[in-house]
């Protein structure tokens, strides 16, 4: 087991480190602040002369060579210095930390309603197998996952906030305002957690250990909870994994929606303001985020079924 | 099962597995007839495409054609679905904004798949070096969401829909390239394969021949049922304002258009929405029902 983790471990280094040059390339390739800085001592109007931007790109050091930027923006990065934001003057870590508990709350809680509705929704869809339940379950399913978030978001705005005056509409302010943005996030990933624990557990509820157990004169709900859920529920536990991952990079758009100051929203602006250091500092963040995601799920996964950890050759 | 592994491509857009079995190719156009669903849902498809084609003919009015006088006026005869607050007619700026949006859609899904079909299996035949480049490239761009990559980019590009088409398929490829080339890994292995080669056929004559072919059914229910997603996505962008830019009409573009008076009038916002979410579902079903009628299994869990 140690020997696997350490081997997953291992093999998520160098994608990390490509994606940060690839991160840190692009930036030094088309993102050079110094005229937006040289130009911002200015008064209205005037625009900063060539000697001036030189001046400034030389105090920031980025007349120098590339390799030698990226290895010191790499060195600083692991420290956890990711630079200072162009437009705020702040630096980029601060920012991110100030944003992550906005979005893991969001996160955390989408994670509590996919799994609630999810989960019931795939047992009672598998036990219905091809009877009504089932079909209304597979169309409410596949309806959540054609309707784009941004037009779910307004679709539940109206009906719980503007018709039924229950919830709060934008911002953050207590629990009761967690619950739209929460489920607008969850219906499409509940909608596919259903499907595929049904799937999985129509295969399982027909295995032999399901018959023996029946057989034992149990009743239906100890067989599923006691026999097949377990066995149905590995693969539901990647797609989770992978969830989560996505939640925790920030949903752009809930959190613009909801005006919910998360990291989706901060990296929504640092584009739309081209605070190239700030997008650096997002995108890497989001990388992060899914390759230990990615190594945790993996872990998880050979936990509850040895035979992955056995097989693996490469 | 099929809704499950559709709504996993939906959703997190890693359709890993293809299963390559000796397609039942023959009668794949009668089974398809049979699928009730799916059939709707294609004649439904076909029926808005030539509702979109037709557009200038049929549209009650210019969709650009500016009226503050009748701004959020409601159903007319005129106006059979109302206006916006420009006084815009509605049943015109759908009819206008969908041949953009599902253009962009046709387009980004056909360069995606020749993309990705093209590294799936050149990754697949060739192996070593190059496969090992490719396929660590898709590893990083699998990393970063989709929507956070294509926001970057079109911030250092510009705005506009050809530069959003351009970046969704730059970074969606990889799924594909995944799928095609575990495919083309199964494929390789056949007989047919070797006896091809054993006679004295070039890398090039195999993959014309008997790869493509083959690939044909996997890659074309991969891209219908990816469609959806690619919709979606492009109407997301659309919406946050990195696509079509005003005045012209666009799916997602309208419905960020009409969020300042969602209150006053939702119908502004709720029937572009109901459209996105109708097309979607519609693509899906169908999809659904191709692969069932090619019999190929894509991303079955």
């Amino acid at each position: 087991m140690r020997n696997y983790a350490a081997r997953r471990l291992l093999a998520a280094g160098p994608t990390l480190l490509v994606l940060s040059f690839v991160i840190f390339f692009v930036g030094a390739l088309v993102a050079d602040p110094s005229e937006q800085l040289a130009s911002a001592g200015l008064g209205p109007g005037e625009v900063a002369s060539p000697a001036q931007i030189q001046a400034v790109r030389h105090e920031l050091g980025l007349d120098r060579p590339v390799m030698i930027r990226y290895g010191e923006w790499l060195v600083a990065a692991v420290q956890g210095d990711l630079g200072q934001s162009v437009l705020r003057q702040v630096p980029v870590t601060g920012e991110l930390v100030k944003a992550f508990p906005a979005t893991l709350r969001l996160a955390l809680a989408s994670m509590v309603v996919i799994v609630v509705l999810g989960i019931p929704m795939g047992i009672v869809a598998a036990l219905t197998h091809r009877r009504w339940p089932d079909s209304v379950l597979r169309v409410l399913a596949l309806a959540g996952a054609s309707t784009p978030g941004f037009f779910l978001a307004y679709l539940l705005v109206y009906v719980a906030a503007v018709r039924l005056h229950l919830l709060p509409v934008v911002g953050m302010a207590g629990p009761a305002s967690l619950v739209l943005p929460a489920l607008t996030l969850a219906i499409g990933p509940a909608a596919l957690v259903s499907r595929l624990l049904r799937s999985n557990l129509i295969e399982v509820l027909g295995e032999g250990f399901v018959g023996a157990a029946r057989a034992r004169g149990l009743t239906t709900a100890a067989v599923v909870v006691g026999h097949a859920l377990r066995n149905a529920a590995i693969p539901v536990l990647t797609v989770l994994g992978g969830v989560l991952a996505r939640l925790l990079e920030g949903a752009v758009i809930v959190e613009i929606v909801f005006a919910w100051p998360g990291i989706g929203k901060l990296t929504f602006d640092a584009v739309t303001t081209g605070d190239y250091p700030l997008i650096q500092g997002t995108v890497l963040f989001a990388g992060i985020v899914f390759i230990a995601m990615n190594l945790l799920v993996d872990l998880s996964y050979s936990r509850a079924d040895p035979r992955v950890r056995l097989g693996e050759s490469e | 099962m099929s809704v499950a592994s559709l709504i996993r491509a939906v959703d997190t857009g890693t359709v890993d597995q293809v299963g390559v079995g000796s397609p039942r190719r023959r009668g794949a156009f009668a089974r398809l007839l049979r699928d009730r669903v799916a059939l709707g849902a294609g004649v439904f498809l076909l029926l808005l495409v030539v509702l979109l084609l037709l557009a200038p003919l049929i549209a009650p009015a210019d969709p650009a054609a500016v009226d503050t006088d009748i701004g959020l006026a409601g159903p007319s005869w005129a106006h059979p679905l109302g206006t916006d607050i420009l006084g815009r007619d509605l049943v015109s700026r759908i009819l206008y904004g969908g041949r953009v949006s599902v253009l962009m859609t046709l387009t980004a899904s056909a360069g995606i798949t020749i993309v990705g079909l093209t590294m799936g299996v050149a990754t697949g035949l060739m192996g070593g070096r190059f496969d090992a480049l490719v396929m660590r490239s898709v590893e990083i761009i699998q990393a970063v969401p989709m929507l956070i990559i294509a926001m970057v980019a079109i911030g250092l590009l510009g705005r506009g829909p050809d530069k959003l088409v351009l970046v969704f398929v730059a970074v969606g490829w990889p799924g594909y390239t995944r799928v095609i080339r575990g495919a083309t890994l199964a494929l390789r292995e056949r007989r047919y394969v070797e006896a091809s080669r054993a006679l004295g056929a070039t890398r090039f004559r195999v993959m014309l021949f008997h790869l493509v072919p083959n690939l044909a059914g996997p890659a074309t229910v991969l891209s219908t049922l990816d469609l959806g997603r690619i919709l979606l996505g492009l109407t997301a962008l659309s919406f946050l304002g990195f696509g079509v830019q005003p005045p012209h009409p666009e799916w997602g573009r309208m419905i960020a258009d009409a969020r300042p008076y969602f209150y006053l009038a939702p119908r502004q916002l709720v029937i572009p929405g109901l459209v996105v979410s109708i097309f979607g579902l519609a693509v899906n079903l169908f999809g659904d029902g191709l692969r069932d009628a090619l019999d190929v299994k894509v991303g079955k869990p």
